[in-house]
């Protein structure tokens, strides 16, 4: 089953020295992902632009979509797969 | 580790390049990370093999010129142009890509109609959506496929054919996205036999379908395949779409078959036919898809290329790739989210930055993967390095003149020479025959002797045939073109130079550019195709480009502004530049709101706009064309300064963080030069040695049969092939016209060619500036000059016709000129070696020709080198090139002519400052003949040469109201339209002599201008003939004059407009309304329905224009009449049925109409105006006048007498002009019932008076009247409308159908 967070939560992304997402902290809980799959939306440019980075990432009890605002810089999680 | 949280911003761009920091998008040396050791390595070089430019026709946001200088800058070996079905940029992209020293590479992505191998489950072309129920679909579908949920319905091609609708010749594709149409392949040319096949393929593909949708099939692709390299295109390929939907059978399948169609794996990737495309563009599934695609590369042994499926050169340029794709669909980008790219990545890339995307990255991709997307980006280089098609085409050139047997080209040359030199001059010179040698020497030398046989012949053709026709521009410099019968004009006898036509030096081609009648240019044309092949044979197109309207009104909607605000702006623009959009409406007063910056909006003023939201359109649709932006809600919203929650860092060039307003002015600047689609060249065909489909692709036109290649005029020239410019004058036409009219009603044989030329009477017509009408020098600039140059022969007229132009005006050579002719300054020249050259210019510097004798014979250029040298000084070069070309100038000055070095350098400023805006003398020799011969038909065969211009409209300076009512003023009787008088054509038709033509030389005076004369004809429809108007701008011949020059009854002439002028009455009724005219008159309203089969709206304007009032009843009861008889125009039954139960069919009378006023004259003036803009009987100010006379007003012609000072004066503006080189400076002309003036309004007054001068056809000027020489103009300080001065003064109201100019002068009609 799917949940879809309506509000898209902020979290907090860890990354490694090369750049690559490896944890998700939300909730206080920490969470250790590996990245499946990643995409790139831009859009709207004319009104309110959306420019998001979505990354589809497991972890040892999560599968998630989180994605890194690119407006504000700011991550979010927008979906759990049960 | 360390967190990436709010505000962490630097890791952005590393989530999906692996190599720690976002590459630099520089040149900077590129170092790729092998994907299965993670060692550095030096990087091979990359080429882009998939681009598309903005030829891809709103598919390519960037010019070929911005991508190749973008893939310079990104450090790119080679870029591949690869346009949507057509090379129509690639001579462009070719010629940028060689200055620029990149490798280009020239291809073509292409859609398929049909898959390569079986698609049963509609995998590949997906079904559309088939005809309703019950109407089985006309392409034949037979509606059998069921529609896919949610695919767009596709527009049945039914719905266009209404009755009186051509049948729709385009492939209506707005809506459709890229998964809906055909599969994409990208086809690369290896050689020269590679762009053959492409050219045959095109050819042939568009051939077979129509204008907009070629239709090519993997059958015509398997017959063009020699040199061809296939790749196997972006993710709408029929590979992808394979894959993508699970079928790895089918894509193997179609691999293995392209790889056999196209010459198999091959070693390596230089020699191989097809290579798997790898893509990355960040979208959902690409990691998989390029993981699948290299598998399947493996599994066959194909090579790999990575490309970026490019669309635009830099990433910002996305936006406007958004709105051209908006454009292309006719929608807005907020109901665009099917169609547009999903993805803003389709930017040039460079080596690093694909490198460096997830593919490459042995961590997050498969060591396959990776290894294969490192070998891909090498492959691209390799492969793009062994594609190399020269474009030369130079040596295929010459059609092959047949000469008759023994003979060459150039002796059949010398002997046609020797013939038409005895026939040209009389006698024959030492000098031409001295002047026939040298440039027959140098004809040979260059090899051009077909390309004047070429010229020749066409010549030739049209002399039988009688098709007026005359050589212009350069090639009028050469005696052999004047001996030949190319040109009219005697260049020993101007002084012209035959080293500005041809040189040994010159690099370009040779121009010929002939004119023949407009009317009879399309029989010159079929001879070519006869002549030379249809093979050999094509129209060069002409690309149509966006202009400033075109682009407000697009970019404005894909923006999804308010279709009235779109409108408001497009019609308030007076510039055609796109880019000049914001200057036009800054100063225009009623934008000041939008220009507002977001601090200073009025409170109030801007209701709160949800971003993103369309705000709602004001019910009812009215327009808000006139007034301000605060009475449309919808456009108030639009005045929102930005929206809220802009990109934190919005990238340079982006319009994301502008508001909405800033942001349609930036993409109407950048949408600038973009090409829209392509039309037919006015005049140009191609006439080629090898068949013109290996050379150029070709396509249908939209004319009927008709077909063009994809190259315009200038690629023609880059690729240096014969170009033959044939070019309809309308002016050819109309005096053709007048001397045929001038034979059949005066008995007289006019020969132009032996019109003398210095008759007295015409120049003096030409000295009072009366020139309405006549060639070149009937503009309102040409008018206030001719009565101070007062030109008295031919030369002085050619002056004339080169120097009033743009150029010598913002050069400042115009006055000068002016001022020496009036005696005001001395000639003087700079040095006695330029009195020979400059002499015919009264010392100034005014042609082409002259700059070029200056450099050769005061500065001892040879004669190539002085043609480089006028080049150079008109175009821009480099501050070293031209540094050297003045050293070199100077010195030659000094040490040739013996010049000071200080007048050598005043020279030099003289001649570079001249040299942007030359024209050469042997054009404007070519037209003043032209021009003399018109002044000549006006002056003495004006009826006849009025009734020869309003045939030939559209054409000229003036509408034909301006034209008729000139003819009026000097006497000729113009006589109203009528279905019982008037033939579709305008015609003449005699009305008797007036009484100051009858009593000889005592009418010159003017005191018998009130004469009766001999009768009018009963039937003839006016009361009385026109007075002429004795004025000094308005000459009339005296009757030695006409006795001498003209024929005897030619004043007894006058003119009867034609059906023609009436809109809905085009040339397809011309046959049977002339046959049905002689048949007898028409009786009644039902036999004039009966018998012209016209449709009711026609007939209505018929009666309404006065066309039926010699039926003899009153319009109205015509008006009442027609609807119970007349045909309607839609909804008739179908095979031109009747529709049963009108009194036509059953054969009754109409019912009679109740008790109906009759006509105002201001009812009937408005009709006659809104109809055909203008009326035989008056000019629409002479209604006014009384009213006029109480205000105060002057007429026109009174002016003429009047001293300098207050002026106040009314009439109708019949033009409106903002020329460029006037900085601002708006004239009008204004023209009343006895002549026209020029009103001009310095730009702080046009500023404060532009909405009333837009707004209003009728003006009444106050202003001040200037005065020098004989030519009268007012400056305007205040305008007020006519009718609202008139009317307060107890004047008529507005007559309905008098409306304002529109854009560029046009009137607009009923």
């Amino acid at each position: 089953m799917t949940r879809l967070l309506r509000e898209h939560p902020a979290v907090e992304a860890e990354l490694d020295e090369s750049g690559r997402l490896v944890a998700i902290r939300w909730a206080g809980r920490r969470e250790p992902v590996e990245v499946c799959t990643r995409w790139r939306v831009d859009e709207a440019w004319w009104g309110r632009p959306i420019a998001r980075d979505y990354f589809k990432v497991v972890g040892s009890q999560w599968l998630a979509l989180v994605y890194l605002d690119r407006v504000d810089g700011s991550w979010h999680l927008e979906r759990l797969y049960d | 580790m360390r967190a990436a949280g709010l505000g962490v911003l630097t890791s952005i761009e590393q989530m999906f390049y692996h190599c720690g920091t976002p590459p630099a998008a520089t040149a900077a040396p590129p170092s790729l990370l092998d994907g299965l050791t993670g060692r550095a390595m030096p990087a091979p070089p990359y080429a882009e093999l998939h681009a598309h430019t903005s030829f891809s026709f709103l598919d390519g946001a960037s010019s070929p010129a911005d991508l190749v200088a973008r893939a310079v800058e990104l450090g790119l070996s080679g870029l591949a142009a690869t346009d949507r079905q057509g090379l129509y940029g690639v001579v462009r992209f070719a010629t940028a890509a060689e200055e620029a020293g990149l490798h280009p590479v020239i291809g073509v992505e292409v859609e398929l109609a049909d898959p390569l191998v079986p698609d049963p489950d509609g995998l590949v072309i997906p079904g559309r959506r088939p005809a309703r129920r019950g109407r089985p679909s006309p392409t034949g579908g037979g509606g059998v496929r069921r529609p896919l949920a949610g695919l767009p319905a596709r527009p049945l091609p039914e719905r266009a054919r209404l009755p009186g609708h051509r049948a729709a010749t385009k492939e209506d594709h707005r809506g459709i996205g890229l998964p809906q149409r055909g599969p994409h392949l990208v086809l690369l040319a290896r050689n020269a036999a590679g762009y053959r096949s492409l050219c045959r393929l095109l050819s042939r593909a568009n051939l077979a379908g129509t204008k907009a949708a070629p239709r090519l099939t993997q059958a015509l692709l398997a017959d063009h395949v020699e040199g061809l390299v296939a790749l196997s295109g972006c993710r709408e390929s029929e590979l992808a779409r394979r894959l993508r939907a699970g079928d790895r059978a089918g894509a193997h399948a179609v691999a293995r078959e392209y790889a056999r169609r196209f010459g198999g794996p091959g070693g390596d990737v230089a020699g191989a036919g097809f290579v798997i495309e790898l893509a990355y563009h960040l979208l959902p599934d690409d990691d998989w898809l390029v993981a699948e695609s290299v598998r399947l590369a493996a599994e066959l042994g194909l090579p790999v290329v990575v490309t970026n499926d490019v669309h635009y050169a830099r990433p910002e340029d996305r936006e406007l790739h958004d709105v051209l794709t908006a454009i292309r669909h006719g929608r807005s980008l907020e109901t665009l989210a099917d169609l547009r790219t999903p993805s803003g990545e389709h930017h040039l890339k460079s080596a690093a930055e694909l490198a460096a995307l997830p593919p490459g990255d042995p961590a997050t991709s498969n060591r396959q993967t990776a290894h294969a997307w490192a070998e891909g980006l090498a492959n691209a280089g390799s492969l793009a390095a062994a594609c190399t098609v020269d474009l030369g085409f130079e040596r295929y050139r010459f059609p092959g003149f047949t000469v008759p047997g023994g003979e060459t080209p150039f002796s059949y040359l010398v002997e046609l020479c020797h013939g038409g030199i005895r026939r040209r001059y009389h006698p024959v010179t030492p000098a031409v025959v001295r002047q026939l040698a040298h440039e027959l020497d140098v004809i040979e030398r260059t090899g051009l002797a077909e390309f004047f046989l070429i010229c020749w012949d066409l010549m030739r053709f049209a002399k039988e045939r009688r098709i007026p026709a005359q050589g212009r521009g350069s090639a009028a410099d050469s005696i052999v073109a004047y001996v030949l019968g190319i040109t009219r004009v005697d260049p020993i006898r101007h002084n012209l130079l035959f080293e500005r036509f041809i040189n040994e030096g010159r690099t370009t081609y040779p121009d010929v550019d002939i004119d023949f009648s407009s009317a009879r240019r399309e029989e010159v044309i079929q001879y070519v195709y006869e002549r030379y092949g249809a093979e050999h044979t094509g129209m060069v197109c002409n690309l149509v480009t966006y202009r400033a309207r075109s682009a407000v009104r697009e970019v404005g909607a894909a923006l999804g502004f308010p279709r009235p605000l779109v409108d408001r702006v497009a019609k308030a623009l007076e510039t055609y530049d796109p880019v000049m959009v914001r200057r036009d409406l800054e100063a225009d007063g009623g934008f000041v709101e939008f220009f507002r910056r977001p601090g200073e909006a009025r409170d109030g003023d801007v209701p709160a706009v949800r971003p993103g939201a369309r705000p709602a359109v004001r019910p009812g649709g009215a327009s808000d064309d006139e007034g301000g932006p605060g009475d449309s809600p919808a456009s108030v919203a639009w005045l929102a300064p930005g929206v809220a929650g802009l990109p934190a860092r919005p990238r340079a060039g982006s319009v994301a963080g502008l508001s909405p307003w800033e942001r349609w002015l930036e993409l109407c600047a950048r949408i600038d030069g973009f090409p829209r689609h392509l039309s037919i060249h006015t005049g140009g065909m191609l006439v080629t040695a090898a068949p013109l489909i290996d050379i150029a692709p070709l396509e249908r036109a939209t004319m009927p049969g008709r077909v063009v290649v994809q190259f315009d005029k200038r690629d023609v020239e880059t690729l240096k092939l014969i170009k033959l410019d044939l070019l309809g004058l309308g002016m050819l036409a109309a005096m053709d016209e007048t001397l045929a009219l001038v034979e059949h009603d005066c008995a007289t044989c006019v020969d132009l060619d032996r019109l003398p030329e210095e008759i007295p009477e015409v120049f003096a017509m030409l000295q009072a500036a009366d020139t309405v009408g006549v060639f070149q020098v009937e503009s309102r600039a040409q008018m206030q000059t001719l009565p101070k140059s007062r030109p008295s022969c031919l030369d002085d007229l050619v002056v004339e016709v080169a120097i009033i132009r743009p150029g010598p005006i913002q050069g400042n050579a115009v006055h000068p000129y002016l001022r020496r002719r009036q005696g005001l300054e001395p000639v003087t020249y700079l040095h006695p070696s330029l009195e020979p050259i400059l002499h015919d210019s009264m010392g100034v510097i005014l042609y082409q020709e002259q700059v070029m004798r200056i450099a050769i014979e005061v500065a001892g250029f040879s004669p190539g080198d002085s043609d480089g040298f006028r080049r150079a000084m008109g175009t821009w070069r480099s501050s070293a090139e031209m540094e050297k070309l003045h050293a070199r100038f100077v010195d030659g000055c000094v040490r040739v002519a013996g010049m000071p070095r200080v007048d050598a350098e005043e020279l030099y400023r003289g001649v570079a400052g001249f040299a942007s805006f030359g024209f050469a003398k042997s054009h404007a020799a070519a037209f003043a003949r032209t021009a003399y011969e018109s002044a000549f038909l006006k002056l003495f065969y004006p009826a006849q040469f009025l009734v020869g211009l309003v045939n030939a409209q559209p054409m000229g300076f003036y509408p034909v109201e301006v034209l008729v009512n000139d003819a009026k003023r000097h006497g000729v009787a113009v006589l109203p339209v009528d279905v019982n008088a008037s033939f579709h054509r305008t015609t003449t038709e005699w009305v008797g002599r007036p009484g100051w033509a009858l009593a000889g030389t005592a009418g010159d005076d003017g005191r018998h201008d009130d004469d009766p004369g001999e009768p009018l004809p009963g039937d003839s429809g006016i009361d009385a003939r026109p007075r002429p108007i004795r004025s000094p701008a308005c000459v009339v011949p005296a009757s030695a004059a006409r006795d001498r020059w003209s024929a005897e009854g030619a004043v007894g002439w006058g003119v009867r407009l034609g059906l023609h002028l009436v809109k809905g009455i085009g040339e397809e009724h011309a046959a049977h309304l002339d046959a049905e005219r002689a048949r007898g008159p028409y009786t009644s309203l039902p036999d004039v329905v009966e018998r012209t089969r016209l449709p009711e709206e026609v007939l209505e304007r018929l009666i309404r224009a006065g066309a039926l009032d010699s039926l003899g009843w009153p319009r109205r009861e015509l008006l009442w009449q027609l609807r119970e008889v007349a045909r309607p125009a839609r909804g008739a039954p179908r095979g031109g049925g009747r529709v049963a139960g009108r009194p036509l069919d059953l054969r009754l009378p109409a019912t009679p109409a109740p008790d109906l006023p009759p006509l105002t004259e201001l009812e009937r003036l408005g009709d006659s105006y809104a109809i055909l803009s203008l009326d035989a009987r008056r000019q629409v100010v002479g209604l006014f006048r009384p009213a006029l006379e109480r205000v105060g007003a002057v007429t026109n012609a009174a002016l003429a007498e009047r001293r300098p000072g207050p002026v106040r004066v009314g009439g109708l503006v019949v033009t409106r002009q903002h020329p460029m080189t006037a900085k601002g400076t708006v004239f009008l002309a204004l023209e009343d019932e006895t002549g026209m003036v020029n009103v001009t309004l310095w730009p702080d007054t046009w500023a404060r008076l532009r909405g009333v001068v837009r707004r209003n056809a009728l003006l009444v000027v106050d202003g001040s009247l200037q005065r020098e020489s004989s030519v009268v103009n007012v400056v305007a300080h205040e305008i007020q409308p006519l009718v609202e001065v008139a009317r307060a003064a107890g004047g008529p109201a507005r007559p309905d159908g008098v409306r304002p100019m529109g854009h560029a002068g046009m009137r607009r009609l009923a």
